[in-house]
């Protein structure tokens, strides 16, 4: 330090501190560029950029600019939000207040609390995605900010960054107890502080509301896991993995919809003995479904079931999720129809698809029974010519004469159409369920993935004693899609994404991926996942049963203080090496020596007093004594030695009265 | 510091009985250090309560995790920062001249007991510039600036040493005071040196004869003699050290008398003899000091001047 300063916070932060900020910051935002709106992100980039070049040319942006920046950027983040309130606007407004922050570090004082609002900026990535590869980043660069926050208290010239980084490692791992003892002991609750949530605005790949030709061909191309199942017990023959979403009752000649909500309640489930208790993991969709297993016996409070059995969040499933439910494997699902049910479930568009109308009509005509005319609608598509195929020609005019009497080729949401359409003209109550069908066993983590790719639509006709019966139209034309997945079933599934093809399952690269897969699957269980449930889990499993937050706190506590008084431990058990001086070691020797050729000396005796002493009592001595008395003063008083002067006392007390016999002192 | 004044000196009063008197070496130990958050600790805290915040909110276990986990940084630079001053043992050194009213270095000499404790360590007296001093080598001298007001004998009183490493969230700081005092001459002001007196402490004046003093012969060297009267050729010649002596003009003499400077005021007066003293020395001459009921008689050298400057120090 040149300059004198009163105060360490006066100090201003030199340049390299600086950039060294900027650029931990840059790298923070970086990921951001996925999340907040592009024009926003940019704004933030380019002021930290710009803090970069002006702190590099050692210039400030004069304060009315920094002032007037601080309103454009506030004015940005409004008009393009309409407010500041929410997720997306808040963290879009950090980043550019951060960027101003960095226009205008002064002190280290400033420095610091723009290191802080980089750990606040690195909090609100979370917010947005949790993949495991970004979370190993946003901790590479935690480390990065630490490192760079402790290179503003050290002072110290030998320290470079690699040992910076060094102790910003030591630092960040001592702090893992801690953490993990806060992560795992401190209370936990559900439901959010505030009232507002704001809306995802990344649209996540899934099933939709609705089902038209096309959607689903789109949506199977995707690899990406939908949700997970663990089954306590048995897990579910491929036959039995149907995955209910939304039912669609209402059809405009073209797409499937839900329709308004049913008033009545839905009609009681008769069942069989079998219950298969499973865990539900929902990746993130930002919808509320529950993707349930046909069908739902038990449910969480926090999940309804709508009128035709399927499961619904109350809020929509922003993270990665967990639902205990059960299902029942046989059962009949209805014992009687409502004339409003009957009513959606037997209408169709006037004049739309005159073919199909008329061939069901027949049948109706025919007073032959439902199960009758199923097998004959199910036989007619086994035989008929048709394929399966992922990539059917567009049905432009009128989709389902089109489908079932000229192009015969199509993928789920075809047949399903079809096949409900020709149900109802044929006078059976019927609709289309969506969702998924199928998953796969991962060995490794003992649980079933459903992917985008299992997405799936069958139906569901109403059989007076029966109930809802589900007929998968599919199995008909393509039985393989049932016992074994997409890949065996298509005509065309060399168009598949590799990752979806049939002889992919059987390679390493494919091992792998599960492996992978259960690794995440863990990691999200036990970190992601790790809410108020877990946390009582984790309490029983330690012997702590149901233990209230008030306990919680207390043993939090405990265990910070036991960690407290470990630290402590640790340090008194390396305890003083006491270090002397090693002028003074030497010196101890010569006094020693001294005492020995009879020099009377106590321990309080100064050096000049010895020297006098020595004139006196052992004259002789004095010219070897002097030399040496006057370099432990250059060493210990007055600050004169160099590098030379400890070796050379050593030295010549090594050598001082080596041929004199010690005296004996009388 | 946060803390308002009153607060602050019955604090110092708790401490200062705590740690017990003054010594020469000091040992910080347990009962020494204290520690506070920094201003900085405190927003760091307050950034840590937002977060929590948010990680309630959105019920997101990663924020949770990183909240957690700078939590822990916290505490555990808590610890680090007490350990920095921990087992360090700091003792006074002799000082250079003080001069009253200028800032000067009083050197301390830090030595550690721990190995791996001290780091960036800060030390300041009263409202003086602070020393950073790195102290991971097992010693090292600080030059401590201080700046005496008075003359006399100055007791230093407390110096405060301190630490925020590593990451500036906390200050652990201890008080350090030495039983040591320190001569502090008075504040130097120029004034031009008087003329020379002949042999009595008349004042019948001659002229200063500078440059123009009678090379008298050679005595053998006293550590003290400055090196530009040691005679270099007779160090050639018979390679033992000689001092060359000069009469300042045989009978005349130097006075820097009391009665002679045209002040009333004390403290100026000896300002001006103090001055006056530093530069007959820087020139070499012989001289003396006159002050009421005290009179050095002419000599040379650094012994010599600390005499003179003492006794213009202590003057009541």
């Amino acid at each position: 330090m040149n300059k004198l300063y009163l105060s360490l916070d006066d100090i201003p932060p030199s340049r390299q501190q600086v950039i060294g900020i900027i650029f931990a910051q840059i790298l923070i935002l970086l990921p951001h560029a996925a999340h907040i709106p592009l024009s926003l992100f940019g704004i933030s980039l380019s002021l930290m950029l710009l803090a970069g070049w002006l702190s590099w040319k050692r210039k400030i942006l004069p304060r009315v600019f920094r002032v007037m920046l601080v309103f454009a950027g506030l004015a940005a983040v409004v008009f393009y939000f309409g407010g500041i309130s929410g997720r997306d606007p808040g963290v879009s407004l950090l980043s550019i207040m951060l960027a101003l922050k960095l226009l205008e570090i002064k002190t280290l004082r400033d420095a610091s609390i723009a290191v802080f609002l980089g750990y606040f900026l690195v909090i609100t990535q979370f917010l947005f995605s949790q993949a495991m590869p970004l979370i190993i980043y946003l901790f590479g660069t935690t480390l990065l900010l630490t490192s760079v926050l402790l290179g503003l208290t050290d002072m110290s010239r030998e320290s470079t960054v690699k040992i910076r980084l060094h102790r910003s490692v030591r630092l960040l791992l001592q702090s893992i107890p801690f953490m993990l003892v806060l992560f795992l002991l401190f209370p936990r609750i559900h439901a959010p502080m505030w009232g507002f949530t704001s809306k995802n605005q990344s649209a996540v790949t899934g099933l939709g509301e609705s089902m038209s030709p096309g959607q689903f061909s789109d949506l199977i191309q995707s690899n990406q896991l939908a949700f997970r199942a663990v089954f306590d017990g048995r897990i579910p023959q491929p036959e039995e993995r149907y995955w209910r979403g939304p039912v669609l009752w209402d059809f405009d000649g073209r797409q499937w919809t839900r329709g308004p909500a049913f008033r009545e309640p839905s009609s009681r489930i008769i069942v069989g003995d079998e219950q298969l208790d499973y865990r539900l993991l929902m990746e993130p969709s930002d919808r509320p479904w529950v993707l349930g297993l046909d069908l739902t016996a038990r449910h969480p409070g926090n999940i309804r079931m709508t009128h035709d059995y399927r499961l619904i969040s109350a809020t929509p499933i922003r993270e990665f999720t967990e639902f205990r439910i059960s299902a029942y494997t046989s059962y009949i699902a209805g014992d009687k129809l409502s004339g409003e049910e009957r009513a959606r479930a037997l209408s169709l568009p006037e004049g739309i698809s005159p073919q199909t109308y008329q061939l069901g009509q027949a049948w109706k005509n025919s007073q032959r029974s439902p199960e009758a005319i199923v097998s004959t609608a199910l036989s007619m598509i086994r035989n008929g010519e048709y394929s399966y195929t992922l990539s059917p020609p567009l049905y432009l005019d009128d989709p389902v004469d089109q489908f079932l009497f000229e192009g015969r080729q199509g993928f789920c949401e075809h047949y399903s159409g079809a096949f409900v359409f020709l149900m109802r003209a044929a006078g059976i109550p019927a609709r289309v369920v969506t969702g998924y069908l199928g998953g796969e066993y991962n060995p490794s983590g003992g649980y079933l993935m459903v992917r985008q790719s299992d997405a799936h639509a069958w139906t569901e006709i109403w059989l007076d004693n029966r109930g809802w019966v589900r007929i998968d139209p599919t199995a008909a034309i393509a039985p393989e899609r049932i016992e074994s997945g997409l890949g065996d079933a298509l005509s065309d599934a060399a168009n598949l994404p590799f990752a979806l093809q049939g002889r992919y399952s059987e390679s390493l690269l494919h091992r792998l991926s599960l492996i992978y897969d259960s690794i995440d699957y863990y990691w999200n269980f036990w970190v992601l996942g790790f809410g108020p449930e877990r946390q009582r889990e984790l309490a029983r499993l330690l012997g702590l049963g149901d233990i209230d937050w008030q306990d919680m706190i207390l043993l939090i506590m405990a265990l910070i203080g036991g960690l407290i008084l470990l630290f402590m431990a640790i340090f008194l058990i390396r305890l003083p090496r006491p270090e002397v001086d090693p002028a003074i070691m030497a010196f101890g020797q010569f006094k020693k020596k001294l005492q020995s050729q009879g020099v009377s000396i106590s321990p309080e005796t100064g050096p000049l007093e010895i020297l006098d002493r020595i004139r006196v009592q052992n004259p002789q001595l004095l010219g070897q004594a002097e030399s040496i008395i006057h370099r432990y003063i250059a060493i210990r008083y007055a600050d004169s030695a160099n590098d030379q002067t400890l070796p050379e006392l050593r030295k010549s007390i090594r050598q001082f009265a080596k041929k004199n016999p010690p005296k004996r002192v009388s | 510091m946060l803390i308002p004044a009153p607060i602050q000196e019955q604090f110092i009063r708790w401490a200062t009985r705590r740690q017990g008197r003054a010594r020469s070496e000091i040992q910080l130990d347990r009962k020494r250090i204290f520690i506070l958050p920094t201003r900085n600790g405190i927003w760091f805290g307050l950034m840590l309560l937002a977060m929590l915040a948010g990680a309630i909110h959105y019920s997101n276990s990663l924020a949770f995790v990183l909240t957690f986990l700078l939590s822990g940084l916290l505490g555990i630079t808590m610890w680090h920062t007490q350990r920095n001053l921990l087992g360090l043992r700091i003792e006074i050194g002799s000082a250079g001249d003080l001069y009253a009213g200028a800032g000067q270095a009083l050197p301390l000499t830090i030595s550690t007991t721990f190995p791996d404790s001290g780091h960036t360590i800060v030390l300041q007296w009263q409202d003086a510039p602070i020393t950073i001093t790195d102290s991971t080598d097992q010693f090292l001298y600080a030059h401590v600036m201080v700046s005496p007001s008075k003359r006399g004998w100055f007791f230093p009183g407390r110096f405060r040493i301190y630490s925020r490493f590593p990451l500036g969230l906390f200050q652990a700081w201890s008080w350090l005071e030495f039983d040591r005092r320190f001569l502090v001459y008075p504040k130097p002001l120029a004034l031009p040196l008087p003329e020379r007196t002949s042999g009595d402490l008349g004042s019948d004046s001659m002229g200063i004869q500078t440059g123009a003093e009678d090379f008298a012969g050679l005595r053998d060297y006293r550590p003290g003699d400055a090196s530009a009267r040691i005679s270099w050729k007779s160090l050639a010649a018979k390679q033992l050290p000689q001092t060359k002596i000069f009469n300042a003009g045989s009978a005349d003499e130097l006075w820097l008398d009391w009665e002679n400077i045209k002040e009333t005021s004390t403290e100026l007066r000896l300002s001006y003899l103090c001055a006056q003293v530093i530069e007959a020395d820087r020139l070499q001459l012989e001289y003396g000091l006159k002050l009421p009921g005290l009179k050095i008689s002419p000599n040379h050298g650094n012994r010599h001047k600390h005499e003179c400057l003492k006794a213009l120090a202590l003057h009541e």
